[in-house]
């Protein structure tokens, strides 16, 4: 996959992976340091299952941050993580106007234009999967999913890697 | 803007014609006089502009839309079918299919259809003429009509084409197969006539509908011909549309490993199970980070032994839980079962889970190589108490996991978490 490329359809790239690496990282460091002193194993199935969301939203909290605003899937992840987190400074009141005027439009256009039945299904379930999906044309939810899906991927590895590279 | 102008037109005219439609019955006996009316009214500019409603043509679109039965699109068509002459049945019937075409036309203009108002409702209007012929020929006064029609229709031609539709060219035909029929009172040559107009009608308006797909066969090649012309600033707009879309699937097409593109929507399924394995796949991990065979069994539970059947514990390494999973048994089960009565139903019961079989010695040696010297591979450390699984991280087994079923050996194990191919 040449730079070139990558650019032109503007995917993530290997800085993308870097980022996203130092960001989750630093996150997983605050986790564990807030975590309670290491417990038996037999810790509740409740507080690891806690845990797991935390280290998930961190997971695409900082994935969200290093693509930063250039993408409406990271937008509206990060509005949303942020509501869930809480957070009154970042309140997505505004963001959430813009989304339904959006949603509007993008309603009428459907109704406008003669999708077919099931790619309108199928389309209807990409909306929900990819965050921020609801309110756009197909054209640019698929370009929004395919940035998402790599960016997802580049996620996987490194966890992944993270998860094989430490010795237990 | 061509389409968000003529959709307000449409909503106007819906209005108009809802509001006609709620008008009684008039009496057919005044056809001849609305159709001079119209005659005399000259239509030109935009279509819009001919069904204001002013009085005489009011009355005229009152009958028209007088005698509103309820019959079936598909009655429609099977007369579309029907165009190599024969009648499609009793005068009657010319009447239901008007009407089906009003009713169909509304709900056209309802569903906002694009641009293709006007030549529906020149076509309307041309039943109509039919039917006022039909009825008309027993005043004999059928010359008159011919002319008013003619004018009529030519004016229609025109305004029509300067709306963008190509119908003119249509309704001139049609309107020379009529005269063709030499204006006979025959209800059969009527027939004949409404017929291959009809199959016009439906096809023009299934093609304006559907932007252009090749829905009608059965109007004469000169029709298709303009048909092609007829719908193409809109069919252009959809082509570009379609067109745009297939460039974004087939980028996404590239990402997913699924490569074979048969169309488009199980190629969108592809990708949407992509997505959802990918976000599964997030989750998981961030799961086994907290170690465990204990965080692994609630999470199992929960996807009833769906997908990623079981992941190594890395952080842990403590072992063997027994709590391992009632869902792996339950599927353990149900794959001997199968086993027992077809071995290809079986491998497809797993890759439906996304797991796959390979022998004990292949897992073994595939866990032990992608565990840190360091450390206790789980499957010597907590075996659990049914032989047959073993567990495995979905990385090492997305390199080794090609086991095909071992006939020879006795037991076998199935390994987790295969990424689809």
């Amino acid at each position: 996959m040449t730079l070139a490329r990558d650019t032109a359809m503007k995917n993530p790239t290997n800085s993308l992976k870097r980022r996203f690496s130092l960001k989750f990282l630093k996150t997983l460091v605050r986790i564990r340091k807030s975590r309670p002193p290491p417990s038996p194993s037999a810790s509740s199935s409740w507080e690891i299952r806690w845990r797991a969301q935390k280290i998930k939203l961190a997971a695409y909290s900082s994935m969200a941050l290093s693509v930063g605003s250039k993408r409406t899937w990271s937008r509206a992840l990060t509005m949303k993580l942020r509501a869930t987190m809480g957070n009154r400074r970042w309140s997505s009141w505004k963001g959430s106007k813009k989304m339904t005027k959006r949603r509007i439009v993008a309603k009428k256009n459907m109704e406008k234009r003669h999708l077919e039945k099931d790619m309108n299904s199928g389309l209807q379930q990409l909306r929900q999967l990819v965050p921020g999906g609801e309110s756009m044309d197909p054209r640019s939810l698929l370009e929004e999913t395919a940035h998402f899906v790599r960016c997802l991927e580049t996620q996987v590895r490194v966890m992944r890697s993270i998860v094989e590279g430490f010795p237990c | 803007m061509h389409p968000c102008s003529s959709s307000s037109r449409e909503m106007e005219r819906d209005m108009d014609m809802n509001s006609i439609l709620n008008h009684g019955n008039i009496s057919p006996s005044r056809h001849q006089l609305p159709l001079q009316d119209l005659h005399n009214h000259p239509i030109h500019g935009r279509a819009a502009a001919h069904f204001d409603p002013v009085p005489g043509d009011q009355e005229f679109l009152d009958q028209m839309f007088s005698n509103i039965s309820s019959s079936s699109w598909a009655d429609l068509h099977s007369a579309d079918c029907d165009t190599n002459g024969n009648a499609v049945g009793p005068f009657g019937a010319h009447f239901d299919e008007s009407a089906v075409l009003v009713s169909k036309l509304r709900q056209h203009q309802i569903s906002g259809g694009s641009g293709s108002s006007t030549l529906a409702k020149a076509l309307l209007l041309q039943q109509q003429m039919v039917m006022g012929r039909g009825f008309d020929s027993s005043h004999s006064d059928i010359p008159g009509v011919d002319e008013s029609v003619q004018a009529l229709y030519n004016s229609f031609g025109g305004s029509i084409h300067g709306g963008g539709c190509g119908g003119s060219q249509l309704l001139n035909t049609s309107l020379q197969i009529h005269h063709r029929q030499g204006g006979s009172p025959s209800f059969g040559a009527q027939a004949q006539a409404t017929n291959p107009a009809q199959a016009v009608s439906g096809s023009m308006i299934t093609a304006s509908g559907g932007g252009g797909n090749t829905s009608a066969s059965q109007p004469r090649p000169k029709v298709r011909a303009r048909r092609g012309q007829a719908t193409d600033p809109h069919s252009i707009a959809e082509r570009l549309r379609r067109e745009r879309i297939a460039e974004r699937m087939r980028a996404l097409q590239e990402l997913v490993p699924n490569a074979n593109k048969t169309d488009k929507a199980s190629m969108l399924d592809e990708i949407i199970d992509y997505v959802k394995f990918l976000q599964l796949q997030v989750k998981v991990l961030s799961m086994s980070r907290l170690g465990g065979a204990a965080a692994v069994a609630p999470l199992v539970a929960d996807m009833g032994g769906g997908g990623i059947d079981c992941l190594q514990a890395n952080g842990g390494g403590s072992g063997g839980d027994g709590s391992t999973n009632d869902s792996l048994t339950v599927t353990e089960n149900q794959v001997a079962k199968l086993m027992e009565e077809d071995m290809g139903s079986a491998m497809q019961y797993l890759q439906g889970k996304g797991l796959c079989l390979m022998p004990i010695s292949l897992a073994a040696a595939i866990s032990t190589s992608t565990c840190q010297p360091g450390r206790r591979p789980a499957s010597t450390g907590d075996v659990p108490t049914s032989p047959s699984m073993s567990g495995m991280t979905a990385q090492s087994t997305a390199g080794g996991n090609r086991g095909g079923p071992d006939g020879s050996s006795s037991t076998k194990e199935a390994a987790a978490s295969v990424p689809k191919p």
